[in-house]
C-alpha cells in the first residue's frame, strides 16, 4: 500500500481517525504536564541549592564575626576553608566594612570564578540588594557580618535573648557553581522521557480498546443501513453516515419550524378561544343575574299564590261551612221542634192534672164520713171529665218526644264536634265509618228528601290512623260533590273495604258522570262546572292533596249517563310521615 | 475616657486600703523572668511575716502591691496610680525597676535587688538602699578552689574602664587562696581572640567576669571554643552559661537574695531613712557545675562540694 493510500485510508476510517486524534491529545497533554514538572522539578532543584548557599553564607558571616571585626586574616581561615569544603561551593571571599577584600579562597581545580562584584557594586550594596545574584555559571551568596553586645549588665546576668546592640563589620560572599543544578536537570530531563514514553505507550492501548469498544455501536448501525440496501463503502463509513445525520438534522429543523408555527397559530387560537370565553362568560354573568332576577320574581309569585292559595282555600272552607251551617241549623230547628212542639200540649195537660189535685186537696180529713165520700165522688167524677188515663198516656209520650229532641241535638253537636275538632294537624287512630256517620248527619238536610245513602261497612275493618278532620274534608267534598250532581231522586252509595293493607273507600252515586272531556281536570284547582257562589273547583283538588299526604290516592270512576264513582285507597298503617312533615 | 478612669481607679485606691493594715509597700519588677521571680518570692515571704524585731510600730504585715513593668502600656498612668497609694517603701526588681522608681515624685524610700549597676541608674537620688549584685571575687574563687583544687593559675581577662575594681580585689583573693592571677586587659571585644591565644599554655582555668567589653555573644562562643580545645575549664559568674560550655559558675542564691531585701525593708519601715540602712552584700552563694564539660575537659574535679549541676 502506497503512502498515498495509507493517507486516504486515515480520512476515510473513522475508528482510525478517532485513534490519531486520542493519541495525539494523549501526546501533547503529556508533553505538557511534563515539560510543567519539569519547570518545577527544576525551580525546587534551584530553591534548594540556594537555600543551601543562603545558609552556608550565613553559617560563615557567624563563625567569621570575631576574625572580620578584628581584620585579622588568620582567624578567617578555618570558617572559610570549612565552607569551602561544602559540595559545588568554589570560592569564599570576605570583605571589611569599607568593602576592602579581607581574604579570599578557590576550591583548587575548579574554574576561579564568582568573586567579582558586578561592575561598580560594592559589597555593601550587594549585600542590601539581596542575598544573592545568579550569573551564568553559578551563584553567589552575600551576607552582612554582625558582632553584638549586651546593653546593660543585667543582661549578662538573667536575659536568655539579650538586648544586644548590633553592628555591621564587614560581608561574605560564597560563590557556588552550577555543576549540581545542571547535572540535576539531565537527570530530571531523562526521567520525565523514560516516563512520557511510558505513559504514551499505556495510552496508546488503552485508547486502542476504547475506541474499538466505542466504534462497536457505530459499525453496528453501518451494518443496519447496509442491511437496508443502501452500499456503504467499507472506507467511506462517515461520509454516510454524517450524509444521513445531515437530513436527519434537516429534517429536525423542519420540524422544529412547523412546531413553532403550530405554535404561534395555537396562541393566536387560544388568544381567540380566550375572548370568546371572556365573553360567554360575560353573557353567562348576564344570564345569571337574569336567572336570578326571574328566580326572585317566581318566588315573588309563588308567595303571592301560595297567600291567594290559602284565601281560596278559605273560601272553599267557608262554602263547605255555609253548606254545615245550613245543615246544622235545620237539623236543630227539626230536633228543637220535638221539643217546642211537645211543650203546649204538655202545658194543658199539666193545668187539668192541677185541676184534679186541687179537688182533692179540698178534701176535709177532719170532716165527716159523708163528706169525704162526697168531696172523693166530685173528684172521681173530675177525673172520669178529664180522662185521667188519656191525661197520663199523653204525658209519657210528651216526654218521649223531648226526650228525643234532646237526645238528636246531642247527636248534632257531637257530629258537629267530630267533624271539626280543635286541632286539625292531629294524627289519631280513628274508626273511619263514625266520621263518614258524622259528616252525613251534618249534611243530613241536603240530601233527606230524594236522596237514599246506603251503607256498605265493612264490619272487621280496624281503626286506621289519619288525621280525621282531614279526611272529613275529604268525605264532606266528595259526599256534597255527588249529592250537588244528583238532582231529582238518587242514591248514594257508601262502601268500605280491607283489601290487604289498604283501606278502600268507594263513594258511588247515580249522577249523570262526568263528560270524558272534563274527567282529566277536575283535579286542577279552581276548574269547576257550577255557577259563583256554588263551586270554587277547589274541592277536589284539596281533597286530592289530603289523600296524598295520607300515602293514598283517589280513583274516579264514571259512565256519562250512570253516575260516578269516587274511590279513596290508603294504607291502613299509615305513618303520617309525610303529614306530618308539613 | 482615660481622664475619667484615673479619678476612679486613684479613689478605689484609696477605698481599697484598709483601715488597720501593715506599712504600704509597693513592689515594682523589671519583668517576669524566672530570677526576678524567684527573688521576689523570697521578698514577699518576709514582707508577710511579722516585723523580724521587737518593739515595733507596726506589728501587722506589709500590705505589699505588685506591678510587673514589662505588663504595663502606660508608664505614667502607672506613676499616679502609685503615688495615689502613697507606699511608705518601694521595692525595685531589676534595673528598669529602679529606674522607674527613681522617676516617681515621692522621697519615700527605695530598696532594690538584682541591679548590677545601680549607682548609675540612681545619679545621687538620696533614700535608698538594696543588695548588691556583686558576689565578692573571694567567694567566687572558693567556689572554684572547692570544685577544681587543682586550678591554681587562672586566666582574665578585663577591660579596666569597667571592672578594675574586681580584679584589684581579685587579686588579693587569690593571693590568700594561694592562686595567682593570669591577666590580659582589653579596650575592645575584637581583642579577645588573640587575648586568649595568648593565654595558652599559661593557665589552669579561665576566669569569665562580667564585664560588658569581654562579654559579647561572639567572644562568649570563642572563649568556650577556646575552653574546649585547649581543655581549660571556665568559670562564670551566671549559672545560664554552663549550657553553653562552662564548667563551674559561682552565683547568686535568688530567694536569699529577696530575704535579705525583705529584712531592709523592714529595717527601713522601722527606722525611717534607708540612708542609715545601708546597702549589703548578699551572703549566700550558689556553686554550680556542668559534670558532662568537666569530664570531658578532663579536670579533676570535686562534684560534692558543689550545690547544683546544668542540665546536661
Ligand atoms: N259526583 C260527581 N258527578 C259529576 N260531576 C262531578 C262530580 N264530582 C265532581 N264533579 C265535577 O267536578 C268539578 C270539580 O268539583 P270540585 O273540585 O269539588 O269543585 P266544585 O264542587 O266547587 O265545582 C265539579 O264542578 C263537577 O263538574
Ligand atoms: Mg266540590
Amino acid at each position: 500500500m502506497s503512502l498515498f493510500g495509507i493517507r486516504k485510508r486515515i480520512r476515510e476510517n473513522f475508528s482510525l481517525k478517532v485513534y490519531i486524534t486520542f493519541l495525539a491529545a494523549i501526546i501533547f497533554i503529556s508533553i505538557l504536564f511534563n515539560l510543567l514538572f519539569l519547570q518545577w522539578q527544576i525551580k525546587n532543584l534551584k530553591r534548594e541549592i540556594i537555600e543551601e548557599g543562603e545558609l552556608l553564607a550565613q553559617v560563615l558571616a557567624h563563625n567569621a564575626a570575631l576574625g572580620v571585626f578584628s581584620e585579622k586574616e588568620e582567624q578567617l581561615r578555618s570558617p572559610m576553608e570549612a565552607v569551602l569544603q561544602q559540595q559545588d561551593v568554589v570560592s569564599v571571599s570576605i570583605y571589611n566594612h569599607d568593602g576592602k577584600l579581607l581574604a579570599r579562597k578557590h576550591r583548587p581545580g575548579s574554574p576561579p570564578v564568582l568573586d567579582q562584584s558586578p561592575a561598580g557594586k560594592s559589597p555593601a550594596d550587594l549585600a542590601a540588594a539581596g542575598s544573592y545574584h545568579e550569573t551564568s555559571q553559578g551563584f553567589v551568596f552575600q551576607q552582612q557580618v554582625r558582632v553584638s553586645s549586651y546593653a546593660s549588665e543585667e543582661d549578662l546576668y538573667f536575659s536568655e535573648s539579650p538586648a544586644v546592640a548590633e553592628e555591621v563589620v564587614g560581608y561574605v560572599r560564597v560563590g557556588m557553581s552550577k555543576q549540581r543544578l545542571r547535572a540535576g536537570i539531565r537527570d530530571l530531563l531523562l526521567r520525565s522521557l523514560g516516563v512520557g514514553f511510558l505513559v504514551l505507550l499505556v495510552g496508546a492501548l488503552v485508547t486502542y480498546f476504547v475506541v474499538r469498544e466505542v466504534t462497536k455501536p457505530l459499525n453496528r448501525l453501518i451494518g443496519e443501513v447496509e442491511k437496508q440496501g443502501v452500499k456503504v463503502d467499507s472506507t467511506d463509513q462517515l461520509s454516510i453516515l454524517s450524509g444521513t445525520y445531515n437530513e436527519l438534522v434537516a429534517q429536525l429543523g423542519k420540524a422544529f419550524d412547523t412546531i413553532s408555527g403550530m405554535k404561534e397559530d395555537l396562541e393566536a387560537k387560544v388568544h381567540d378561544r380566550t375572548r370568546q370565553l371572556a365573553i360567554a362568560n360575560e353573557e353567562l354573568s348576564n344570564r345569571q343575574a337574569y336567572l336570578e332576577e326571574t328566580n326572585r320574581k317566581l318566588e315573588e309569585t309563588l308567595r303571592e299564590l301560595k297567600e291567594t292559595q290559602a284565601q281560596m282555600v278559605h273560601s272553599e272552607k267557608m262554602v263547605a261551612l255555609g253548606h254545615l251551617v245550613a245543615g246544622v241549623a235545620h237539623e236543630i230547628n227539626n230536633t228543637t221542634n220535638f221539643i217546642t212542639g211537645a211543650l203546649p200540649p204538655l202545658g194543658r195537660s199539666v193545668d187539668e192534672l192541677k185541676e184534679i189535685l186541687a179537688v182533692f186537696e179540698k178534701i176535709d180529713r177532719h170532716g165527716t164520713k159523708k163528706a169525704i165520700v162526697d168531696q172523693l165522688k166530685e173528684a172521681e167524677d173530675l177525673k172520669q171529665e178529664l180522662d185521667y188515663d188519656r191525661l197520663l198516656r199523653n204525658l209519657d209520650v210528651l216526654f218521649a218526644n223531648i226526650k228525643e229532641g234532646a237526645r238528636r241535638t246531642t247527636q248534632i253537636v257531637n257530629d258537629l264536634k267530630n267533624f271539626a275538632r280543635p286541632g286539625t294537624a292531629e294524627w289519631k287512630s280513628t274508626d273511619i265509618h263514625e266520621s263518614i256517620d258524622s259528616t252525613l248527619t251534618l249534611l243530613y238536610s241536603e240530601y233527606k228528601h230524594q236522596i237514599e245513602v246506603v251503607k256498605d261497612y265493612d264490619r272487621e275493618l280496624p281503626l286506621v290512623p289519619c288525621s280525621p278532620s282531614q279526611l272529613n274534608q275529604v268525605f264532606m267534598n266528595i259526599l256534597l260533590n255527588a249529592m250537588q250532581a244528583i238532582r231529582g231522586p238518587g242514591r248514594i252509595r257508601i262502601q268500605t273495604r280491607k283489601q290487604g293493607k289498604d283501606l278502600h273507600i268507594s263513594i258511588k252515586d247515580s249522577g249523570p258522570g262526568i263528560p270524558e272531556a272534563i274527567r282529566d281536570r277536575i283535579f286542577e284547582p279552581f276548574f269547576t262546572t257550577k255557577p259563583v257562589g256554588k263551586g270554587t273547583g277547589l274541592g277536589l283538588s284539596i281533597s286530592y292533596g289530603i289523600v296524598k299526604k295520607h300515602q293514598g290516592e283517589i280513583v274516579v270512576r264514571s259512565e256519562p249517563g250512570k253516575g260516578t264513582e269516587f274511590e279513596i285507597i290508603m294504607p291502613l298503617e299509615g305513618t303520617g310521615e309525610s303529614y306530618l312533615a308539613n | 475616657m482615660k481622664k475619667i478612669l484615673f479619678p476612679i481607679i486613684l479613689l478605689l485606691a484609696f477605698l481599697a486600703q484598709p483601715a488597720f493594715a501593715g506599712p504600704s509597700v509597693v513592689v515594682l519588677q523589671s519583668s517576669r523572668l524566672l530570677p526576678y521571680e524567684q527573688a521576689r518570692q523570697g521578698l514577699d515571704k518576709v514582707l508577710a511575716d511579722h516585723p523580724p524585731s521587737s518593739g515595733a510600730k507596726s506589728i501587722q504585715a506589709a500590705d505589699t502591691s505588685l506591678f510587673v513593668l514589662s505588663e504595663e502600656t502606660e508608664p505614667q498612668f502607672l506613676k499616679s496610680l502609685i503615688e495615689a497609694k502613697h507606699p511608705q517603701l518601694v521595692v525595685a526588681i531589676g534595673g528598669k525597676a529602679l529606674a522607674f522608681a527613681a522617676s516617681l515624685a515621692t522621697d519615700k524610700p527605695i530598696v532594690y535587688l538584682l541591679v548590677p549597676d545601680a549607682k548609675q541608674i540612681l545619679k545621687g537620688r538620696r533614700n535608698v538602699t538594696g543588695v548588691e549584685m556583686t558576689i565578692p571575687p573571694a567567694r567566687q574563687l572558693e567556689g572554684l578552689a572547692a570544685v577544681l583544687p587543682r586550678a591554681k593559675r587562672i586566666g582574665v581577662i578585663y577591660d579596666p574602664e569597667k571592672t578594675s575594681g574586681l580584679v584589684a580585689e581579685a587579686r588579693d583573693a587569690a593571693a590568700k587562696l594561694g592562686m595567682a592571677l593570669v591577666v590580659e586587659k582589653t579596650s575592645s571585644s575584637k581583642e579577645v581572640p588573640d587575648l586568649l591565644a595568648r593565654l595558652r599554655g599559661r593557665i589552669d582555668a579561665f576566669w569569665l567576669l562580667p564585664d560588658l567589653t569581654v562579654v559579647t555573644p561572639q567572644t562568649l562562643e570563642k572563649i568556650l571554643l577556646f575552653s574546649v580545645m585547649e581543655k581549660i575549664p571556665v568559670l562564670s559568674f551566671s549559672e545560664k552559661h554552663l549550657e553553653a560550655g562552662a564548667a563551674v559558675a559561682v552565683t547568686f542564691d535568688l530567694p536569699a537574695m529577696g530575704e535579705k531585701a525583705g529584712e531592709l525593708a523592714w529595717d527601713v519601715l522601722q527606722g525611717g531613712k534607708a540612708c542609715k540602712v545601708s546597702a549589703v552584700l548578699p551572703d549566700k552563694v550558689k556553686i554550680e557545675i556542668n559534670r558532662t564539660v568537666l569530664q570531658k575537659l578532663g579536670s579533676d574535679y570535686r562534684p560534692e562540694r558543689a550545690v547544683g549541676e546544668a542540665r546536661p
